[in-house]
């Protein structure tokens, strides 16, 4: 399973990454929009995290260039800061399946990893 | 050689590339000190990149840390004498803090107390220069550092209105609700933005029967009043609607103005004429909160006051008048109100309205607009 993380945070990006590696995903990383745009033409992700606030291309891009590349399913979990609802609410409108507020504990994250991806299997 | 000898402007040769030689030489010293200060500029810029690879890949693995102590690093261990080494790398731990919670974000704080950072930022509390203490408060209120507590709680009534308002900040981050005591004594306005502020740290803490809000609601600072209405009407404490109803007297209109907003939240069945009966006393923005806030809670039988609204010169106040009235009362009050304007036949709320003998379309010119204003607004 391969899961692509953007978020332009160095700090986050690693932790998340150590913390799906450990889960024994494969992770692909991006530090800006850009490089996350870059990387779906590369690979297709089985899942993407993605933060909402990115340099050169924002969450939002990033969510309809899956959709507009992937006719499958990819699901797509959201990043998102305290007071962003109505970005959330545009993101879910693209197509996103989940958001996590920041801060957020990494178990959280992991649970609902987890939980797409065993959706994904039992589809 | 010395050329136009004996004239006042006769020139040496020799000083001339003398001057050429110097000139040569002072360029490129220049171009060699650019060059030098570049190299050492970069060198520096890359030192600190390899410096905050390092580092964020040593605290990307301290939040899996497990137990005990952790183990630094020795060359993290070594670095930690310089002052800018140790900013930099509280400013790594705060910026991960602020997306971590949990376990990870415990092990963030414990490495800034392992690192003794915090004691920089307790420092800096004590510093002369205002943005100091600013960006100490932060750390400490990132860092969660409740030991703290007192000292920031002292800066929430700085003269300084950066400081203070960190400060506010802060004591409500750390301790929550019991952190707005700063409420009892602030001698200085609490800015809209302020308030913004402190409702969005309050959102994340648990609303508990906090104490202290019937003392603001009476508080001298006009300010705070305001805030407490706010957290009167979000917290719903309806054991305050006394209280509340005396703010509708106050001689400030903002006070006034958010009385009527936070009944809203804790009305009850003699809200409604409360509010009739204090409508008057407001200017046309007080009257159309309101008219906003009838129209939410309800229980507006008063035809006759929603009618006499229709008189008045503001077509948004006739707006939010008949809102309520088409609300509560249906469409056909309403109706029946236009045609008897413009047939003249009919005239059910003359009495009310005291018509002319003979109205014409531009009497009651808004009315078909906000009649299809509204059933716009109820389809949508």
């Amino acid at each position: 399973m391969i899961i692509l993380v953007a978020d332009d945070e160095p700090i986050m990006l690693k932790t998340i990454e150590f913390c799906l590696k450990k889960d024994g995903y494969t992770v692909v990383t991006a530090q800006d929009g850009r490089e996350a745009l870059n990387k779906l033409n590369e690979i297709q992700p089985d899942l993407v995290i993605t933060d909402m606030m990115m340099p050169y291309a924002s969450g939002l891009e990033v969510i309809g260039k899956v959709k507009e590349l992937y006719a499958e399913k990819i699901p797509i979990i959201m990043l998102s800061a305290m007071g962003q609802e109505n970005v959330v609410i545009e993101a879910f409108q693209l197509g996103a399946d989940d958001y996590i507020t920041k801060p957020f504990s990494l178990g959280e994250l992991s649970v609902r990893v987890k939980r797409l991806i065993g959706n994904l299997v039992h589809q | 050689m010395i050329i136009g000898k004996n004239t006042p402007f006769s020139i040496n040769v020799g000083s001339i590339e003398l001057a050429i030689i110097i000139f040569a030489l002072l360029l490129v010293a220049g171009v060699c000190f650019m060059l030098l200060y570049l190299l050492f500029v970069n060198f520096q810029e890359h030192r600190k990149s390899l410096q905050k690879e390092y580092i964020e890949q040593f605290i990307s693995t301290i939040v899996f840390w497990e137990g005990g102590e952790i183990a630094i690093p020795a060359k993290v261990s070594k670095m930690l004498r310089y002052s800018y080494f140790r900013q930099f790398i509280t400013d790594e731990l705060l910026r991960a803090k602020r997306d971590l919670s949990g376990i990870t974000g415990d092990n963030l704080r414990h490495l800034y107390e392992q690192l003794a950072l915090n004691e920089d930022s307790v420092d800096k509390l004590n510093s002369f220069l205002w943005h100091y203490k600013v960006q100490g408060i932060h750390e400490l209120a990132i860092m969660e550092q409740g030991t703290e507590l007192e000292q920031i709680h002292l800066l929430t009534t700085d003269r300084n209105e950066f400081v203070r308002k960190e400060a506010q900040i802060a004591v409500v981050k750390l301790s929550g609700f019991e952190g707005l005591r700063f409420l009892d004594a602030i001698p200085y306005s609490l800015s809209n933005w302020q308030q913004i502020n402190l409702i969005a740290q309050l959102s994340g803490v648990p609303a508990m029967n906090f104490t202290g809000i019937e003392k603001w609601l009476q508080s001298s600072n006009e300010s705070v009043v305001v805030f407490a209405l706010k957290l009167s009407g979000m917290y719903q404490r309806l054991e305050l609607r006394q209280t509340v109803a005396q703010c509708l007297v106050h001689p400030s209109m903002q006070v006034r103005m958010e009385a009527v907003k936070c009944f809203q939240h804790i009305y009850d069945e003699t809200t409604a004429a409360l509010l009739i009966q204090k409508y008057h006393q407001g200017n046309k923005q007080y009257q159309l909160t309101s008219l906003h806030v009838l129209f939410a809670i309800g229980g507006t039988t008063d035809v006759p006051f929603l009618l006499s609204q229709f008189k008045a010169e503001d077509h948004s106040i006739k707006l939010a008048a008949a809102r309520i009235l088409a609300k509560y009362h249906g469409f056909s009050l309403l109706e029946a109100f236009v045609n008897s304007g413009l047939t003249n036949n009919r005239r059910p709320f003359c009495e009310w309205l005291s018509p002319k003998e003979s109205q014409t379309h531009s009497d009651v010119y808004p009315w078909y607009d906000i009649i299809q204003q509204i059933k716009s607004e109820q389809t949508t």
